[in-house]
């Protein structure tokens, strides 16, 4: 916790406005950078807050792993009271398949991202490729159960085709193909390997 | 988002603070780099045009902000921090690494750090404190006596202070580590003390966490504020400070309250030095004070806008503010009998509309009318002759306050909120002609009132017309019933028994395809055997829950000595030509087990083969750089003469081969004999087995598995959870796995862990027939085993939501190929 100096109220002659004018910078929106990525201006930020379609947003967000609890119906049940506690967004570790398949609605297994589009309002969901990130997170252990059988041959193939050592459990949709994009560095290849390999997306 | 989607950013790594070999002199971590930008790279190859993102894990990693080192290989487009200030493991030892001795309530500051490392971004937090996961040997149920509402209301609103504008709360719900999806440091249980529990109940922790989120959502001019402040002067009471947040357009202000020292948890009254529009105050003006009861914060507004009209200041928090039929309905809400008093500028009269407890009082001055309420109860309902109605509410009744939108926007859409207060839970509201649909939970009969346009006449609750009445301040107002069935739920107490340890006889046969021959002399794993052949199960395709190995050797032997790894809490037991010989119990905190175990009281063949059973089970890979530890068996041999000749492994079925349950996935199951060969599936013939309950239990080390089947027919109007109670009145040195329609749904292990409460979601369970329920108890001990198994109510709810739903799908049964895995 910062503290501005212990500041007596009674010495504060001219009110409060002199603890603006003295103590803090005072800058406005215009004095900041306004950022996008190069790629699109749909998404901006600045000093202050995120911009969506040019309007700011508190993102008052709250994460969710839906494998941890397997059941497509009762993710309504979550998500319709994370949007009823006021939340703007919410965030789930999913996998970059998913990602791409979510945004052409085509999936057959991407009922998390049709129920938080229909659970939430636009612009709310804050994917991670990571389902193996952090602790039990790191165990690439994703939800395979929402893969068709297709695809899970597809990684299954992959996972044996993987000669890496490691973390990986069994074959997941997050398993895989980092060999080729983190060389050198250790265990950190099997641990962090989100992206499925390209040949299947 | 930029393709019609609703994703907004993208979280590339997770915790990967490695962008430094020095962060002070900026000396870059260079392959770091290389991995983080190929990440990126392979994030845009596939089409993912939105900012991407990281979460850092501490103020000392610095990682991948283009702020702190602009155009460094790996920056992401928005940098985040991580943060646990109140541990994120029920074990504080946890932490102390990283936050330093434990202090409940002890906030952190961030702001000097994004200062520092991300000025021109938003302070964000795409992790921050949600709860705390419960390792095992944790407390049961968790803990959340310091990270439950008031952790909530402390915490995020201390966020705000140091203006961060964007958290995301890890987690929101947590759920359960079913089948293997644990690691070591936890147990069954991921309830992690979330706002909303792993049986999916709301209570105090989310209405806390509602009321604010509520309030961010509306008070747009907290997205752009500079920290003008942070001190006890705004305070007449030493014991409180606030932080001062200012918007430079509007000139808003918001003043965080917090005790000076935020882990006090005395109450403070108060008064506060503001600056409004109408001057410099030192509020409340006229009478009463501002309190702080125990661990508690309030952000408490200046010149806040609702609609056209302005709350020039309110003593009590802002819960939300509506715009109905054009006109701003403001919602303040404090402790019960607290007092508040609030200005309502270019006013120049007030009534009370309705109230319980003490009367308010108006003043007016030249800017507008000052109100109070001299001891807050239930709701106060206000009016002023600018349209501007306030709601006053005691904390209790704003608890129960709800903001449904009829939008769909993300963005607060005042003009479309309707404000509702009463129920358990409001879910949505939609619109038929006159009518407001509104839906969501009752758990108690419930009077319902609503704020909304005079349009609307009537009210459906759950597509059930509820008779509304129009109050004389304008609100519609309704009963409404709450589930009046009885639930009764069946014993568990009809159950079949069958050994599932035949493997610990010399006459089993292990040549079937179940088992692999482990003859690796190599391994690629770091940590190298001391013994050959290598007995890692992972090198044998064999991951998850449960292992067995058997080892041959010919003559006689007078003890083996065992090294085994299976993670924190794991244990091991093994057999000679079918007789128990030993068990490592397990240790919460310890993920090796070595024993010497004495052959000298076994049957061996002294002339002939023997075979060594080792059984064990496993709580996962380790986390980071740790994962890469092997778990089975590192060292194995015979002391007094003999040597292993032969090793065969068995796991979960088919290992890394094809699968056989692809809807409950390659998580579920471990290489129990139940297991491979499904008795813990529905449909699988148990009438063949011996009667028999787990309450009876048997005597001696061994595993017997027990099958149940139980109807359920839950009614479909409601929300309902349930959970299995598992108890252990005999000997405690038992490993329990529970399966429900053939979802591993515990691990019960109370000789290490205290968990014995495991909820159960709906769709695994079948509501609406038959539940196939199976237990594996594995005696460790040659004692009296026994193990009670309730079925037990959570909670039942009306709801819109039903619990009753289509899910045969999800529980797939029993078939024939399963007979091969023997």
């Amino acid at each position: 916790m910062r503290i501005f100096g212990s500041i007596p109220w009674l010495a504060l002659s001219s009110g409060l406005l002199s603890i603006s004018e003295t103590r803090a910078q005072s800058s406005s929106p215009s004095q900041w950078p306004l950022h996008d990525n190069g790629l699109n201006d749909v998404v901006q930020w600045d000093h202050y807050s995120f911009k969506i379609d040019g309007k700011r947003l508190f993102v008052f967000s709250g994460e969710i792993h839906y494998w941890r609890i397997p059941v497509p119906d009762v993710w309504d049940d979550l998500l319709e009271k994370i949007k009823a506690a006021g939340f703007t967004a919410c965030k789930s570790p999913i996998t970059l398949r998913q990602f791409r398949l979510m945004a052409t609605s085509q999936s057959p297994f991407m009922e998390i991202g049709r129920g938080i589009a229909r659970t939430t309002r636009p612009s709310t969901l804050q994917p991670a490729p990571t389902i193996s990130s952090a602790f039990s997170r790191r165990r690439n252990a994703s939800a395979s159960m929402l893969l068709s059988d297709q695809d899970r041959m597809l990684m299954q193939r992959q996972t044996l085709e993987d000669s890496h050592y490691g973390s990986r459990r069994v074959p997941t949709a997050s398993s895989a193909t980092t060999t080729h994009v983190m060389p050198q560095h250790g265990t950190r290849i099997s641990l962090n390997t989100p992206q499925l390999p390209a040949s299947i997306l | 988002m930029t393709n019609g989607g609703n994703a907004f950013v993208y979280q590339i790594e997770n915790e990967y603070g490695q962008q430094w070999k020095d962060t002070a002199k900026k000396i870059p971590d260079e392959p770091s780099g290389r991995y983080m930008a190929a990440l990126e790279a392979s994030a845009r190859a596939n089409g993912i045009d939105v900012p991407l993102i990281h979460n850092d894990p501490n103020m000392n990693s610095k990682s991948w902000s283009q702020d702190f080192a602009p155009n460094a290989t790996g920056n992401v487009d928005v940098a985040g921090l991580d943060s646990y200030p109140s541990c994120w493991s029920c074990n504080l030892e946890e932490c102390t690494g990283t936050n330093g001795e434990y202090v409940a309530y002890q906030v952190i500051n961030y702001y000097d750090h994004f200062t520092e490392t991300s000025p021109t971004q938003p302070s964000f937090f795409p992790e921050f404190q949600g709860g705390s996961y419960n390792p095992w040997g944790g407390p049961e149920g968790g803990c959340p006596a310091d990270i439950g509402a008031d952790f909530a209301n402390i915490f995020y609103r201390n966020l705000i202070s140091q203006r961060v504008t964007a958290i995301s709360l890890y987690m929101m719900y947590g759920g359960t580590n079913w089948g293997a999806f644990a690691a070591p440091v936890v147990a069954t249980s991921y309830d992690y003390s979330s706002p909303i529990s792993e049986n999916r109940k709301i209570d105090s922790k989310y209405y806390e966490t509602k009321n604010l989120a509520l309030f961010t959502r509306v008070a747009e001019d907290l997205t752009v504020t500079n920290r003008l402040g942070n001190s006890t002067a705004y305070s007449t009471n030493p014991a409180v400070e606030a932080s001062e947040l200012r918007n430079p357009e509007t000139k808003a202000a918001f003043y965080v309250t917090i005790h000076a020292q935020s882990s006090s948890p005395t109450t403070e009254s108060f008064r506060l030095h503001v600056s409004t529009s109408i001057g410099n105050l030192t509020i409340p003006q006229r009478s009463g004070s501002i309190v702080l009861k125990g661990h508690q914060s309030k952000i408490l507004v200046t010149d806040f806008s609702i609609g056209n009209q302005t709350l020039t200041y309110s003593t009590a928090e802002v819960l939300t503010y509506a715009l109905v039929d054009g006109k701003p309905v403001v919602v303040l809400w404090t402790g019960i009998g607290e007092s508040v008093e609030f200005h309502v500028k270019n006013a120049r009269s007030g009534t009370m509309q309705s109230g319980s407890g003490s009367n308010a009082t108006f003043h007016q001055d030249s800017h507008g009318v000052t109100a109070s309420v001299s001891a807050v109860s239930g709701m106060t309902v206000l009016k002023f002759d600018n349209n501007v109605q306030v709601v006053v509410a005691d904390k209790p009744t704003a608890y129960l306050f709800w903001a449904p939108n009829l939008s769909n926007d993300p963005f607060s859409l005042v003009d479309k909120s309707i404000l509702v207060q009463g129920p358990y839970l409001v879910r949505d509201v939609t619109v038929d002609g006159s009518a407001l649909l509104l839906t969501g939970d009752v758990s108690k009969d419930t009077v319902v009132e609503v704020f909304a346009p005079v349009d609307f006449t009537s009210l459906t609750w759950n597509g059930k017309d509820v008779s509304a009445t129009r109050t004389a301040y304008g609100t519609l107002k309704a009963s409404i019933a709450s589930f009046s069935g009885n639930i009764s739920l069946p014993s568990l107490n009809s159950w079949k028994v069958h050994d599932t340890l035949p493997e610990r006889l010399a006459s089993y046969d292990d040549s079937g395809i179940a088992w692999v021959e482990a003859n690796h002399e190599t391994t690629p794993n770091p940590t190298k055997p001391e013994t050959l052949p290598v007995l890692y199960v992972d090198d044998y395709g064999f991951h998850n829950s449960f292992h067995l190995f058997r080892g041959y050797f010919e003559g006689s032997a007078t003890a083996v000595k065992l090294s085994v790894q299976g993670g924190l809490a794991f244990g091991w037991s093994a057999w000679l030509n079918g007789e128990f010989v030993g068990s490592y119990l397990g240790n919460s905190s310890v993920g090796a087990g070595n024993l010497t175990l004495p052959l000298t009281n076994a049957t061996l063949n002294a002339n002939g083969t023997n075979v060594l059973l080792v059984a064990q089970d496993n709580t996962g890979h380790d986390l980071r750089a740790e994962a890469v530890q092997p778990r089975g068996i590192l060292s194995a041999s015979l002391e007094g003469g003999a040597a292993f000749t032969k090793w065969k492994i068995t796991g979960e079925v088919n290992g890394e081969r094809a699968q056989l349950d692809p809807v409950r996935g390659p998580l579920n199951e471990g290489g129990l004999t139940a297991e491979r060969l499904g008795w813990h599936l529905p449909g699988f013939d148990d009438s063949a087995w011996n009667s028999s309950a787990p309450s009876t239990g048997f005597v001696g080390a061994g595993i017997l598995f027990y099958r149940t089947v139980i109807p359920l027919d839950i009614p479909s109007d409601v929300d309902a959870s349930f959970a299995f109670v598992l108890n252990a009145p005999a000997s405690d040195k038992l490993r329990v796995q529970l399966f429900v329609n053939g979802y591993q749904y515990a691990r019960f292990n109370p000789l290490v862990g205290n968990e014995r409460r495991f909820p159960v979601p709906p769709g695994v369970l079948n509501y609406a027939g038959d539940n196939t329920i199976g237990l594996s108890i594995w005696s460790q001990a040659a004692e009296e085993a026994k193990v009670d198994v309730k079925l037990e109510t959570e909670y039942v709810v009306e709801s819109s939501w039903s619990s009753r739903f289509e899910s045969k799908d999800l529980r797939p049964e029993w078939t024939k190929e399963r007979l091969n895995y023997a």
